[in-house]
């Protein structure tokens, strides 16, 4: 299914609580979170109910995906990894709340300038392929493993400053890829 | 607007789901009062999302979507909040991240004196580091100190400066443990900052070294 598709299917469960939509997104998404969370740790047994919950969280905040803020990918991302902090890690999570009245809004970008979501998300994945080898290792090991970066620094035995530039440099070049255009 | 911001492997630690716990709760703070690096961290999760697309598919058991599409009953769905709908007046002082952790409104907090001029809501024991809360009075500054760990103060109110640094809400200032240092409040009103450190900090001048038997540094 392509992006358009899966934002229709969230769409479609917001506006009509459409189950037939829930059962695409659950049949290509389900056994894709599954993945993610075995390999971050998670026994196949929790991976599964984990996947399940996530697929859940969508059919109950599908009025809150914006389809002009996120694809349908990046915000199941958030949502599994917040599972994983919270189930995984046992530990209590700050969140962050879009409606929180001190939340500092964000300037509006002109249309014009603004690069829709599904260009960004194509220049981020061929600024990726372009990263140097050790630096889109680290963001490998940030993301597929589950590391920190100081965690990242032992494992790897870099020097603890190595793996923070290394990091600032990706950092920078994925920017770079995603300014808009003027 | 926050001049100063968590470097970027602090947003990559937070967007990946590998903060401390600590961190993680000064990240999502400076998060909340600063756009630039809000968006920062939605293109670094957008990463996650590739990450997702790119799994190879774990096949899930032939029952788990009938038993998903059983749940959905009791599943209530959220109605959509419409963006915008927060009453314009005052920001509370206190983003939610953090409120959530305090478990107060905002203007009723427990303060207790720390030092002449300090006081200090100690937050519950974190991961990854000591978190508190610091009122720094006008004009005063936190005794000469150095770090043993790296040491972060993120400006919720007033302002401070350090050395040729000036810090105002949404900033983060990084003190590793190379630097001696004496952050002074701004003269037109007390200073509260969010700070977590990684290990405790040592005081240095004469006055730190007994305030360092006060505080079993």
């Amino acid at each position: 299914m392509d992006r358009e598709a899966l934002a229709e299917c969230v769409e479609r469960i917001a506006a009509n609580a459409d189950r037939a939509a829930f059962a695409q997104l659950y049949l290509h998404f389900a056994p894709r979170v599954k993945g993610y969370l075995m390999r971050l740790g998670a026994d196949a047994g929790l991976a599964e109910d984990l996947a399940q919950e996530v697929l859940l969280t969508v059919w109950r905040k599908a009025a809150h995906f914006d389809r002009r803020q996120s694809s349908v990918s990046t915000w199941l991302y958030t949502i599994a990894r917040n599972r994983r902090i919270d189930v995984l890690r046992r530990e209590r999570r700050p969140e962050l709340d879009p409606e929180d009245p001190a939340l500092v809004p964000a300037a509006p970008v002109a249309a014009d300038v603004a690069m829709d979501q599904s260009r960004r998300d194509a220049s981020l994945r061929a600024a990726i392929a372009e990263l140097p080898a050790e630096q889109s290792e680290l963001l490998r090991l940030a993301f597929y493993e589950g590391k920190s970066h100081s965690e990242i620094a032992v494992a790897r035995a870099l020097p603890l400053g190595t793996v923070k530039s290394r990091m600032r440099l990706a950092f920078n070049r994925l920017r770079r890829a995603l300014e808009p255009t003027l | 607007m926050a001049v100063f911001h968590p470097s970027a492997e602090y947003l990559v630690d937070y967007a990946a789901g590998n903060s401390s716990e600590a961190l993680g709760l000064l990240v999502a703070t400076h998060l909340a009062l600063c756009p630039g690096c809000r968006a920062a961290v939605g293109r670094l999760e957008a990463l996650g999302g590739a990450l997702i697309d790119g799994m190879t598919p774990s096949a899930t058991h032939g029952r788990s979507l009938g038993g998903a599409l059983a749940q959905l009953d009791r599943a209530a769905q959220e109605q959509a909040v419409p963006r915008r709908s927060r009453a314009a007046g005052r920001a509370p002082m206190l983003p939610r991240p953090l409120r959530d952790y305090l478990g107060a409104a905002g203007d009723e907090l427990p303060w207790r004196g720390l030092f002449p001029g300090i006081k200090r809501i100690a937050l519950p024991a974190l991961s990854g580091g000591t978190a508190e809360l610091l009122m720094i009075g006008a004009g005063r500054a936190i005794p000469r100190h150095t770090h043993r760990g790296d040491e972060f103060n993120l400006v919720l109110a007033g302002g401070f400066c350090d050395g040729a640094d000036h810090y105002g809400r949404g900033d983060v200032a990084v003190a590793d443990f190379q630097v001696n240092h004496r952050p002074v409040a701004d003269s037109d009103g007390p200073c509260i900052c969010f700070a977590v450190s990684e290990a405790p900090p040592r005081f240095t001048g004469l006055l730190g070294q007994v305030l360092n038997l006060f505080t079993g540094r």
